[in-house]
């Protein structure tokens, strides 16, 4: 595997430049503009090792949302009325078609910075980076617990399915089905609060709540150049949020 | 003189809001290096002990304390846990919920206590990877912990403990959830920490992992240390174990049977039984095992499975079932007995081929209707239990049948019997001790009172009081003409309660035939498969031909009753 | 804030927490199986609410938002402000009791018929606004479709009498909590994504949009016909599952 470019920067550098693209997105009224910043969120993939992975998660969650925009926004959209093109009976509303494409370019903009963000970043490097920054030590150890206990509960779920149907639980009609989602449900939580003592007891015998900052393993690597990039940024969507509020670009 | 690692004198322990102690002025020491058992039945103080020697009392789990406790010289009452870890550290019975879940590998995972305890990064380097060693896992290294077997996660488990150099290792009912060989593994790699001076505590159901591994046993009994001795000595004496190991069951049944020689003590080893055992002896007459005449329940026609993933598991699954059998379902990891277990009822669909359950092809049924002709008890009892008594939990199933209210309440009842639970019927399920949790989900699932019941890994983690409740809920199906299906690790138990048995490999039987009817070919497919029962290794192992009635005795089934 | 870390210190808090998010996505895909049309997806949060208070709730929806981002959900993240305030919402009924105690049978029946007429009636009216935006005159409503709104009612009593049975007091919390969550998440769907998810829930908001509203409110219609449901069927699940649990586990979380 080939390493990118972006996926090697500091993990804030790229939350930085995701978060600054959403929001000059979003806060720039100009269409060329928005079209800009589109552009340049969609050249973000091939900065990285696995472009094809990330533009194929983009088209799968693209996709529909655009459908969904146009229909709702480019034929029931009352108001807007620059001009309609009327065909099969269906009256096309083309001023809010456009504000469909702006609205569509925003959300694509914010997707494909978040996705190269998430997609590069492991997320022990991320949370190592945000408890350097101050975040309390207890959240991290939330977040990574909770991401590395999803397949488990996930199967445990599957396995519920099968106990439970297995002494006679019978999943068919709608009633059925509503009256099947306690013995389901229940045994997830109930068995997931049960394990929380042993659990604990884990995390005691590891020294969790040692009064010190822990050892790091990895140090993240860092740069001069790095931290220009981050404060420019930063300027950067200040000033876009400024010219918004007491500005007149609108 | 080495000085004791562990002392113990006249300690109490009781919980906040229980007015009985869970500990009864107990008092014993423990020399370093060796390894000592802790038995007793379920609820009788193992795992309380275990948590008052790691320091988990009174912080942790709060209630009074009284006696004087050393561990490593210090009183673990009046340090906290960190204090105490590099004294003593603890391992409990399911390695995945040990597992800290903030680690994505394996030597992160083994090296999370030394980050915390803010160790420099070289000797926390030295350290993971001297225990990884320890523990055999130095392959797994860079592997996420989540995605190990049972047994891999345990050895990560315990080499983290051991990471912190710990001169004392406690270890609650560390076979629970293992298969054989991992079983056997852990007991060598427990010695081998002991040769090196470590002093290794085991609270254990498992006494012939004793028996095989423990140089010293203490009985608990009622929060009292009941005995106190060698393992031959407590093992071999019913008064002072829970019950008795299937060695020593088994060694006194060939001595009845004039098999032994009068002055040998009984033996706790299938190793012993092999060397002491004489078989020249003139037999007695053997009482063969009851043979079954039922009519047809299951028929398995030439099927086939393949998951999603394109890995095929069943390659032509050929079985009929009889009502009233009893039968061993066996087979190493991923052989296919679970993918197998799931075609009983339509939780999975034949690819092709068919499954006939009493009359019915079971394509066209829903999986819980089904469940009223074959239904199955899971080893995992978290995903079955949910209500707020037992009573409530084992009428559920009852329930879904549509019952008159009369009929649900004598099933439920019935049921309740059979398992030992009419007495804890208002109990909750989870108040119950971990052992007695798989008694209420079996009663749960008999209330249903299917044709076929199949329980899979139902001797798990149980005492010897909750398997002889097993016992008597299996033989009231027998005797109803129900099926019991057993998917079990545990041969002695399969041995001693199953006529037939199944050998699943590759996806296709490869062995079907009745405990006694097994030739020298199957047996040595069984042993090379999942390992023999007692009977028929030690006959093996002494040279006696499979079909003779010497050969009938040795693996006579009332020898592990 | 001393509590807020205090309540962060203990592992068993901190494992529940872990748990409760990965708890909403399990649940959230057994959902899915059942085809019901409901998501239960913050079920796990609503559950931190209950046993440990307001500021626990809060944070677990915050992170659980922020875990379904990490797992590729980027559209999900904006909305944390909503599972934030769910989780609030319900640490603060669960300081009141809602889900340790029972309430009679009628209560539940009442909640339901009054969840239903309330529903039709809302459905009713927004349909029923003109092109000029001019509300109906509730009399000409209720007179109009008296059999309909009756009919609502008598249904919403006889489910609620048999699907809320004692959880009424749940039930009633997790619909208020449902329509916050519809007014906080509205403005958010309706900016940032101009109201649509790219799933089924699209049809309902064209089906206002195609009566003739604007986006933000079809938005918010569609949010206080799905949410309340589903926030109450969450509620009365975590009430269902507190009162089955064993004493001891139950101690073993305090909120105070």
């Amino acid at each position: 595997m080939r390493s990118g470019w972006f996926d090697n920067l500091h993990p804030l550098t790229k939350l930085t430049w995701a978060v600054s693209l959403a929001v000059s997105t979003y806060l720039i009224d100009i269409p060329l503009v928005t079209m800009v910043i589109l552009c340049m969120a969609l050249v973000t993939p091939l900065t990285t090792a696995q472009p094809a992975a990330i533009y194929r998660t983009l088209q799968r969650i693209f996709v529909p949302i655009a459908l969904s925009l146009f229909i709702i926004q480019g034929i029931l959209f009352p108001g807007n009325a620059v001009g309609t093109w009327q065909a099969y009976g269906i009256t096309i509303n083309v001023g809010a078609l456009q504000i469909a494409g702006i609205l569509l370019a925003r959300i694509m903009t914010m997707g494909s910075g978040l996705l190269c963000m998430i997609l590069t970043t492991p997320p022990a490097i991320l949370t190592h980076a945000l408890a350097e920054r101050g975040m309390p030590r207890s959240i991290e150890y939330i977040l990574l617990m909770a991401l590395q206990i999803i397949p488990d509960m996930q199967a445990r779920a599957g396995a519920i399915l099968e106990a439970q149907q297995s002494r006679g639980l019978v999943i068919r009609s709608l009633a059925s089905r509503i009256r099947a989602l306690l013995p389901l449900v229940g045994p997830l939580v109930v068995g997931a609060l049960v394990d929380i003592e042993e659990r604990a007891m884990a995390l005691e015998l590891r020294a969790f709540a040692a009064p010190h900052p822990p050892t790091r393993m990895h140090t993240l690597r860092d740069s001069r150049m790095q931290h220009v990039m981050r404060t420019t940024m930063l300027v950067g969507v200040l000033v876009v949020i400024g010219m918004r509020i007491w500005g007149g670009v609108q | 003189m080495t000085t004791a690692m562990i002392h113990v004198t006249d300690v109490s322990f009781t919980y906040r809001r229980r007015s009985t102690p869970a500990i009864d002025a107990v008092s014993f020491s423990l020399q370093p290096g060796s390894v000592t058992a802790i038995i007793g039945k379920a609820g009788a103080g193992k795992s309380t002990l275990c948590a008052l020697m790691a320091g988990f009392m009174p912080q942790f789990f709060r209630g009074d304390v009284t006696g004087t406790l050393r561990i490593d010289g210090r009183d673990p009452c009046s340090s906290s846990i960190i204090e105490m870890l590099p004294h003593v550290t603890m391992v409990t019975s399911q390695a995945s919920t040990q597992i800290s879940g903030v680690c994505f590998t394996v030597a992160d995972e083994v090296g999370f206590a030394l980050q915390n305890l803010g160790y420099t990064v070289d000797e926390i380097t030295q350290r993971v990877q001297r225990a990884m060693t320890l523990m055999e896992i130095s392959h797994l290294a860079e592997r996420s912990p989540f995605q190990l077997s049972g047994g891999q996660q345990q050895r990560v488990v315990i080499a983290a403990a051991l990471a912190l150099s710990p001169p004392i290792l406690i270890l609650d009912e560390p076979t629970a959830q293992l298969d054989p060989p991992a079983v056997a593994a852990l007991g060598e790699t427990l010695q081998q920490l002991a040769r090196n001076g470590q002093t290794i505590v085991v609270a254990e159901h498992h006494l012939d992992w004793v028996g095989r591994y423990a140089e010293r046993v203490l009985v608990l009994n009622d929060g009292k240390l009941h005995a106190d001795g060698a393992p031959d000595v407590i093992l071999a004496n019913p008064v002072h174990a829970e019950g008795r190991a299937y060695c020593v069951r088994y060694s006194a049944f060939v001595r009845q049977h004039g098999l032994w020689p009068i002055d040998a003590a009984l033996a706790i080893t299938p190793d012993a039984i092999c060397e002491t055992i004489r078989v020249d002896t003139p037999l007695p007459l053997s009482h063969p095992r009851t043979e079954t005449v039922g009519t047809e329940l299951m028929h398995i026609d030439n099927v086939h499975f393949s998951y999603p993933n394109g890995v095929t598991v069943l390659h032509g699954i050929q079985l009929r079932i009889q009502r009233g059998e009893r039968i061993a379902l066996l087979g190493r990891n991923g052989a296919g007995k679970s993918t197998l277990l799931r075609h009983f009822n339509g939780l999975l669909r034949p690819q092709t081929g068919r499954v006939v359950l009493a009359g019915r092809d079971i394509h066209k049924t829903a999986p819980g209707i089904s469940a009223r002709h074959a239904s199955i008890v899971f080893q995992d009892v978290r995903n079955q239990l949910f209500a707020a008594t037992i009573r409530d939990e084992v009428s559920f199933g009852p329930r879904t049948l549509g019952l008159a209210q009369g009929e649900i309440d004598q099933r439920v009842e019935r049921a309740l019997a059979m398992c030992g639970l009419s007495a804890h019927a208002d109990t909750h399920p989870y108040d119950m001790p971990v052992a007695q949790r798989r008694l209420v989900a079996t009663a749960a699932t008999m209330a249903l009172e299917s044709d076929l019941v199949a329980l899979d890994e139902p001797t798990a983690g149980l005492d010897e009081a909750s398997i002889t409740q097993l016992v008597g809920a299996m033989r009231h199906c027998h005797t109803n003409q129900r099926t019991v299906v057993l998917v079990s690790h545990d041969l002695n138990f399969c041995a001693a309660h199953t006529d037939r048995v199944i050998l699943i490999k590759g996806g296709v039987v490869a062995i079907d035939a009745r405990w006694d009817a097994l030739d020298a070919h199957q047996i040595a497919l069984l042993d090379s498969e999942v390992g023999l029962p007692l009977g028929f290794h030690v006959a093996q192992q002494r040279g006696v031909s499979p079909r003779t009635p010497l050969h009938q005795l040795l693996c006579d089934p009332q020898a592990l009753v | 804030m001393q509590k807020t870390l205090d309540t962060l210190k203990n592992p068993r808090n901190i494992i529940l927490m872990a748990l409760a998010i990965a708890i909403n996505i399990a649940v959230g895909q057994l959902v899915t199986i059942l085809k019901l049309p409901i998501y239960l997806d913050s079920i796990g949060t609503v559950l931190v609410g209950a046993l440990l208070g307001p500021v626990a709730g809060a944070l677990t929806g915050t992170l659980a938002s922020l875990i379904w981002g990490l797992l590729g959900n980027a559209y999900a993240a904006p909305y944390f402000i909503v599972a934030t305030v769910i989780g609030l919402m319900a640490g603060v009924f669960g300081r009141r009791g809602v889900f340790r105690n029972s309430s009679p049978q009628w209560v539940g029946a009442i909640v339901g018929g009054l969840f239903f007429f309330a529903l039709a009636l809302f459905v009713t009216t927004f349909l029923n606004i003109g092109e000029d935006g001019a509300m109906p005159a509730m009399n000409d409503l209720l007179a109009q479709n008296a059999l309909p709104f009756a009919g609502a009612a008598v249904v919403g009593v006889v489910l609620g009498a048999l699907l809320i049975k004692n959880g009424g007091y749940a039930g009633l919390a997790g619909i208020a909590t449902g329509i916050v969550a519809a007014i906080i998440s509205a403005p958010i769907s309706a900016y940032l994504f101009g109201g649509v998810s790219g799933s089924g829930t699209d049809v309902l908001v064209a089906a206002f949009m195609a009566s003739g509203q604007n986006i933000i409110t079809s938005v918010f219609a569609q949010g206080v016909v799905s949410d309340p449901f589903d926030k109450m069927a969450s509620y009365m699940m975590v009430w269902a599952i507190i009162n089955v649990l064993p004493a001891r586990i139950l101690e073993s979380f305090s909120d105070q």
